[in-house]
C-alpha cells in the first residue's frame, strides 16, 4: 500500500457527510418555506392534556394498567410500614425490660471502705431520673457456695442440707429487682438497720431445702448462724440468679462467717425511660465524688440504636422485596402499555396521518404511562398505609410510617411509569400512518 | 431541493405531480403495487380513482397523501420534490397540505365531534381557543353544528363521515384525499357526502376520491382508472364532451 493511499484512507468521512447532511437539511427547510409549511409541533400543555384525557376517558384500561403499580407500591409501603411498626414494638419491649436499668460496680473491691454502700443508694435517689436503687452483692469469693442446713446439728444424711450461693441485697435492691414472694414477705429497712438475722429463699433454693411455707417461721443455718426464713421469692425482673440461693439484708452480713475478700458490690438502678444514659454518666460522681473512676457503670444500649439494630436488617430485606415488587410493577406496566399500543394502532396511525410526528406519539404514550404511574402510586400508597394501620391496630402496635416514604412513593411510581412507558412509546412512534387506512 | 415547474413543458407546476412513481413492497416475494405512473393533478380539480380491489388505487392515495414514500420516481407537490424532505418535513407537509377521509371514519371513540374535528390542529401548535373555533366552523360547514358535543357512538354513519370531513376541513388543507368515503354508507348518505365533497370542490378545494362505485366516479369531472398498478385510463369530462 503506497503512503498516498494510506493517507487517503485516514481522511475521516465525517466532514463530507456532515456537509451533505447540512445541505439536505437546508434544501428541506427551503422546500417547506417555499410551500408555506410550518413545522409540526405539540406544546407540552397540550401533550399532557391529551394524555390526561386518554387516561381519564378509558377508566378500565387505566385501572388494569395501573394495577401493577398499585400492587408494587402497596406491597412496598405495607411491608416497610409493618416492619417499622413491628421493630418499634420490639424495641418498646426492650425499653420496658432493659433500657431503664443501670448497674454500678465497684472496680476495686479490695479497697476499704467499700465504694458502694447503702448510703450510696440515698445519693443516687437524689438524682433526677432515678426511680429506685439498691445495693447487691454475692457473698464469698467468686462462685463460692455456702452450706445451708435446716437443722442446727450436723446432718449425716445430707437431706436437710444444700450448697447454695448467698446474696446480700438491700430492701431497695429487692424493690428495684422486682422481687415477688410466693409466700411470706420481703424484709424491710427496719430489719436491715436492726441487723435482724432474717433471710429470703429463692424458689429454687427453697425447693432444694424442702421449704414450701414460712407460716411457721422456719430457720436455716449457715455456718452455725440461725437465720429466720420470712419469705420465698418466686420471681424477679432483674438479677434472677438470686432465685438460686439465699438472700439476706446487708445488716445481717457481718454475722455470716466465711466471707471472701473479693466480693464485688453492685448498685442496680431503675431509671425513668430515656434517663439511663444520663444516670450512667452522673452516678459515679454521686456515689464517690473523690474517686468516680473507681466505679463503672453498665448502661443499656441507647433505645434508638437498639431500634436501628433490630429494624436495620429487616428493613433492608423488605426494601429488597419492595424493589423486586417495583421491578415487577414496571414490567407489568410495560406489558399492559405495549398491549394497549397494539390495540390503539389505528388511533396512533390516525394521529400520525393528521400531523403527529413520531416524537409526539412517543411523548403521548410516555405521559400516559407516567400519569398511570402517579395514579397507581397514589392508590398503592393509600392501600399500603391502610394495611399498615389496620394490621398494627389488630396487633396492638403503634403504626410507624416514615413520611418521606409516603411522600416519595408516588414520585417513585411516576418515574417507574415513565421508564415503563419508554419501550411502548418507541414502538408506538414507529407505527406507520398507513395503519389508519387499514379497514 | 428540486423545483422544475416547466421541466416537462406542460405549463406551471401542478398541485401534485407523480413522475414515473413506482411502489414495491419488500418481502420474500416483493409486491409491485404501483408500476411507474405519471399523473398531474391541478389545483381545484376533482378526481375519481377507480379500479378493482388490489389494483393499486389505495397505494396511489397513500403516496399522494405522503402516508407512504414511493420506491421509485419523483413525487412533486407544487413543484417541490418531496424526496428531499426528512420524515419530520413530510409530517409537517402532510398536516398542512392534505386532509384525509377514510372509509371507516376513524374517529376517536371517547372524544366528542368537536374534539375529533380539532385533533389535527393540536399538532400544529394552534392554541386551544382557536382550535375550538376552527372545529366549530368546520362542523358548521358539514351541517353538524348541533352535534358538536356528541360522541361518535351516538352519531349515524353519515354523521360520522361528516365529522371526519370536518376534521379534515378544520386543518384548512389544499387537497382532500378520500378513500372509499361512501363505502360504509347507505345510498342516501352516500349522495349527501358526494354532494358535500362536490360543494367543497366548487369552493376551490382539490378533491381526490378513491372509489369502486362507478356511479360516483362517472359523476366526477376526471376519472383515473387503475389496473394492476398501472393507470389504464385518464378520462376528463371535457374530453368526453369533445368526443
Amino acid at each position: 500500500m503506497s503512503p498516498v493511499t494510506r493517507f487517503q484512507r485516514r481522511i475521516p468521512p465525517g466532514p463530507t457527510r456532515t456537509s451533505s447532511r447540512r445541505a439536505r437539511r437546508r434544501d428541506a427547510t427551503a422546500a417547506l418555506t417555499r410551500l408555506g409549511v410550518a413545522p409540526s409541533r405539540l406544546p407540552v400543555r397540550d401533550a399532557l392534556r391529551e394524555a390526561a384525557l386518554n387516561v381519564a376517558r378509558a377508566p378500565l384500561r387505566t385501572v388494569l394498567t395501573s394495577m401493577g403499580t398499585v400492587l408494587a407500591v402497596g406491597t412496598a409501603i405495607a411491608t416497610i410500614g409493618l416492619a417499622d411498626s413491628a421493630s418499634g414494638a420490639v424495641s418498646d419491649a426492650f425499653n420496658q425490660l432493659r433500657a431503664t436499668t443501670v448497674t454500678f460496680t465497684d472496680n476495686n473491691p479490695q479497697q476499704e471502705p467499700p465504694a458502694l454502700t447503702e448510703a450510696g443508694e440515698k445519693s443516687l435517689d437524689r438524682l433526677h431520673g432515678v426511680v429506685s436503687s439498691g445495693l447487691l452483692w454475692n457473698l464469698g469469693n467468686n462462685g463460692q457456695l455456702f452450706t445451708v442446713s435446716r437443722i442446727s446439728q450436723p446432718d449425716p444424711t445430707g437431706q436437710a442440707t444444700a450448697s447454695l450461693p448467698m446474696t446480700a441485697a438491700s430492701p431497695g435492691a429487692l424493690a428495684t429487682a422486682g422481687a415477688i414472694t410466693s409466700t411470706g414477705r420481703l424484709y424491710d429497712e427496719g430489719m436491715d438497720h436492726r441487723h435482724d438475722l432474717v433471710a429470703l429463699l429463692g424458689s429454687a433454693a427453697a425447693s432444694q431445702l424442702g421449704i414450701s411455707s414460712v407460716a411457721l417461721s422456719p430457720a436455716i443455718y449457715v455456718g452455725g448462724v440461725r437465720l429466720t426464713v420470712i419469705g420465698i421469692v418466686h420471681s424477679t425482673t432483674l438479677a434472677s440468679e438470686v432465685l438460686l440461693g439465699v438472700i439476706i439484708p446487708p445488716g445481717a452480713v457481718q454475722a455470716i462467717p466465711g466471707q471472701g475478700s473479693t466480693e464485688t458490690r453492685q448498685i442496680i438502678v431503675q431509671t425513668a425511660p430515656g434517663a439511663a444514659q444520663l444516670i450512667g454518666r452522673q452516678g459515679p460522681y454521686a456515689l464517690d465524688p473523690y474517686q468516680p473512676s473507681r466505679i463503672s457503670a453498665a448502661v443499656p444500649i441507647d433505645p434508638s440504636h437498639l431500634r436501628n439494630q433490630v429494624s436495620g436488617p429487616v428493613t433492608s430485606l423488605l426494601l429488597a422485596v419492595a424493589i423486586v415488587a417495583l421491578v415487577v410493577g414496571v414490567i407489568a406496566i410495560t406489558n399492559t402499555t405495549l398491549l394497549s399500543v397494539i390495540q390503539r394502532r389505528p388511533e396512533i396511525g390516525l394521529r400520525r396521518s393528521v400531523g403527529a410526528a413520531p416524537r409526539h406519539i412517543a411523548v403521548l404514550i410516555v405521559s400516559e404511562a407516567a400519569l398511570i404511574g402517579v395514579i397507581g402510586g397514589l392508590i398503592g400508597t393509600s392501600t399500603g398505609v391502610l394495611i399498615t394501620a389496620t394490621v398494627s391496630a389488630s396487633k396492638g402496635w403503634e403504626p410507624v410510617l416514615d413520611p418521606a416514604l409516603i411522600l416519595s412513593a408516588p414520585l417513585v411510581s411516576t418515574i417507574a411509569g415513565l421508564i415503563a412507558g419508554l419501550y411502548p412509546a418507541w414502538r408506538a412512534s414507529r407505527v406507520s400512518p398507513i395503519t389508519a387506512l387499514e379497514r | 431541493m428540486t423545483h422544475d415547474p416547466h421541466s416537462d413543458g406542460l405549463g406551471p407546476s401542478a398541485e401534485m405531480e407523480l413522475d414515473q412513481v413506482a411502489m414495491t413492497y419488500p418481502g420474500m416475494v416483493p409486491v409491485r403495487a404501483l408500476l411507474p405512473v405519471s399523473v398531474r393533478i391541478q389545483s381545484g380539480e376533482m378526481v375519481a380513482v377507480t379500479g378493482r380491489s388490489g389494483s393499486g388505487k389505495s397505494t396511489l392515495l397513500n403516496v399522494l397523501g405522503l402516508l407512504d414514500r414511493p420506491t421509485g420516481g419523483r413525487y412533486l407537490v407544487r413543484g417541490v420534490d418531496t424526496s428531499v424532505l426528512p420524515e419530520s418535513g413530510v409530517t409537517s407537509l402532510r398536516a398542512s397540505q392534505f386532509g384525509f377521509v377514510f372509509q371507516s371514519f376513524h374517529l376517536l371513540a371517547d372524544r366528542t365531534a368537536a374534539e375529533n374535528a380539532e385533533l389535527g390542529l393540536m399538532y400544529r401548535g394552534i392554541p386551544a381557543r382557536h382550535r375550538r373555533q376552527a372545529a366549530a366552523g368546520a362542523l358548521h360547514r358539514v351541517g353538524l353544528s348541533h352535534r358538536m358535543t356528541a360522541l361518535p357512538r351516538t352519531l349515524s354513519g353519515g354523521e360520522r363521515q361528516r365529522v371526519a370531513i370536518a376534521r379534515a376541513l378544520a386543518q384548512q388543507p389544499r387537497v382532500l384525499l378520500c378513500d372509499e368515503p361512501t363505502g360504509n354508507l347507505d345510498r342516501r348518505n352516500s349522495e349527501l357526502i358526494v354532494s358535500l365533497l362536490t360543494g367543497l370542490n366548487a369552493e376551490g378545494l382539490t378533491v381526490l376520491i378513491v372509489t369502486h362505485e362507478q356511479q360516483i366516479a362517472a359523476a366526477l369531472p376526471r376519472v383515473l382508472s387503475i389496473d394492476d398498478g398501472k393507470v389504464t385510463d385518464d378520462i376528463t369530462a371535457a374530453a368526453i364532451d369533445r368526443s
